[in-house]
């Protein structure tokens, strides 16, 4: 009976792991890769990321003007507003950080990344998380496993910034005249914004890593991938 | 009068005809050569058996499922010399998690099997012989999405097609130590009826214009 579960299982991880991959896409991330738009797209991603931030960050200082002059109702309505939008910003961001994970494994090798700073953070957990994670950082054997657990590190962060938010809007909610669920509301963003800082930067040290991957280490189908690089640097080339 | 199982029999050589002319025609020989010598083995052992099944004794079932099995195996390491080969930069990796899987399925092989393999017996071995290629082919298929490598849709097919049908020749396998040699007909129609739809699968992608 053994065998036949066993047969099963690995039947079943092929035909959900290898049943759901897609060629042209693979293709997609190898030429994005391989591209060299590391600043082009950097710049992109955090307008990107920054755009969320900016509406949020927003009407919370809508929220705080409406409770300095006493309409709570207004500010509470402002704060959920706020809440929401951040909430969706961070199904984003970790739709990016799984990506990123992705083409970390694609990347030949990775470029030495340091830790998520503790000092930036204000809320207490995210603090102690980015402590924790710089420590662990130090024992982790290669530079791959290092970035891929500074992603890790992020996606948590930024469920810890999630619940907080959630956390402070129902305070807000149940004591719109207290003063402290709009201080950790605002903390809050503060962290939330540094953990964008966070992903852009590993996006960046992807990109650097990915620049350096020898074409010649490659099947000759990839070699031209991305040959927009190429065409760029003739460019630039000739130019000079 | 013609029983079931022949006629799946029959049905099978048609369908491999067609798979080994797809691959020839579509040039995707040369995408698993030792794949591509399992189907032109099988052919000719569908032939033969259908041709003379006087001579398709226990001792003719052991032979062919030794040459199965190895080409199996066989397969696994020709996918993954195949697909990561080429990229350098992993390949030293993936070198050394394929040792490990080698070296675990030998193990698992060199307890499994009995010193002299009788047909009598095959039940007792040949699922879990069966089971550790599976294995090696998940594995080799989990390296491929794991690092995004993007192989060729036909040998993306091989293993999709080729994994699901030896899951059902490891049930048949045990079955047959379970209920006995007496059900051994009612069994051999599961085994033809997955294995015909396995190549059929597996000649309509050779014929695909990737």
């Amino acid at each position: 009976m053994i065998p036949v579960l066993l047969a099963a299982v690995a039947a079943g991880a092929v035909v959900l792991i290898l049943g759901r991959f897609d060629r042209n896409r693979a293709l997609r991330r190898w030429d994005f890769v391989l591209s060299g738009r590391a600043e082009k797209a950097t710049e992109a991603l955090r307008n990107r990321l920054a755009e969320d931030t900016e509406i949020a960050t927003h009407t919370y200082d809508l929220a705080l003007k409406r409770k300095a002059s006493l309409s709570y109702d207004e500010a509470v309505r402002l704060l959920a507003i706020a809440a929401d939008t951040i909430e969706e910003a961070a199904e984003d961001r970790h739709r990016r950080l799984r990506a990123l994970a992705i083409y970390a494994r694609m990347a030949e090798a990775i470029v030495p990344v340091p830790p998520v700073r503790p000092t930036q953070f204000k809320l207490a957990e995210t603090r102690s998380l980015a402590s924790i994670a710089r420590w662990l950082h130090e024992l982790l054997n290669s530079y791959e496993e290092r970035f891929r657990f500074r992603l890790t590190v992020i996606g948590f962060g930024i469920r810890l910034v999630v619940r907080s938010i959630r956390g402070s809007r129902v305070r807000a909610s149940l004591e719109p005249s207290h003063s402290e669920p709009y201080q950790t509301f605002g903390d809050s963003l503060h962290d939330f914004r540094a953990l964008d800082e966070e992903q852009v930067e590993s996006f960046r040290q992807l990109m650097r890593s990915a620049a350096a991957t020898d074409r010649r280490a490659l099947p000759e189908g990839l070699r031209n991938a991305g040959g927009e690089r190429s065409r760029d640097g003739a460019e630039k080339n000739s130019e000079k | 009068m013609p029983t079931l199982h022949s006629i799946l029999a029959v049905l099978s050589l048609g369908l491999l005809a067609v798979l080994c002319a797809g691959i020839v025609r579509r040039g995707k020989l040369a995408q698993c050569f030792l794949f591509s010598a399992y189907i032109a083995a099988a052919t000719c052992f569908t032939a033969l058996i259908l041709l003379f099944p006087a001579s398709y004794t226990p001792e003719a079932f052991m032979v062919k499922q030794g040459i199965y099995d190895s080409l199996l195996f066989g397969m696994s390491l020709e996918l993954s010399y195949r697909a990561f080969s080429a990229f350098t930069g992993i390949a030293n990796r993936v070198r050394g998690l394929l040792a490990f899987a080698v070296a675990g399925s030998s193990v698992v092989i060199f307890f499994l099997t009995p010193t002299n393999p009788m047909y009598s017996d095959i039940a007792r071995y040949q699922p879990g012989i069966t089971t550790t290629g599976i294995w090696c082919l998940a594995f080799v298929a989990m390296l491929i999405v794991w690092y995004q490598i993007p192989v060729p849709a036909f040998t993306r097919s091989i293993v999709l097609g080729y994994v699901p049908y030896l899951v059902i020749f490891v049930v048949y396998s045990d079955l047959i130590g379970r209920l006995g040699w007496g059900e051994i007909r009612n069994l051999n129609i599961l085994n033809a009826s997955a294995y015909d739809l396995a190549i059929g699968y597996l000649g309509y992608a050779a014929w695909r214009k990737d």
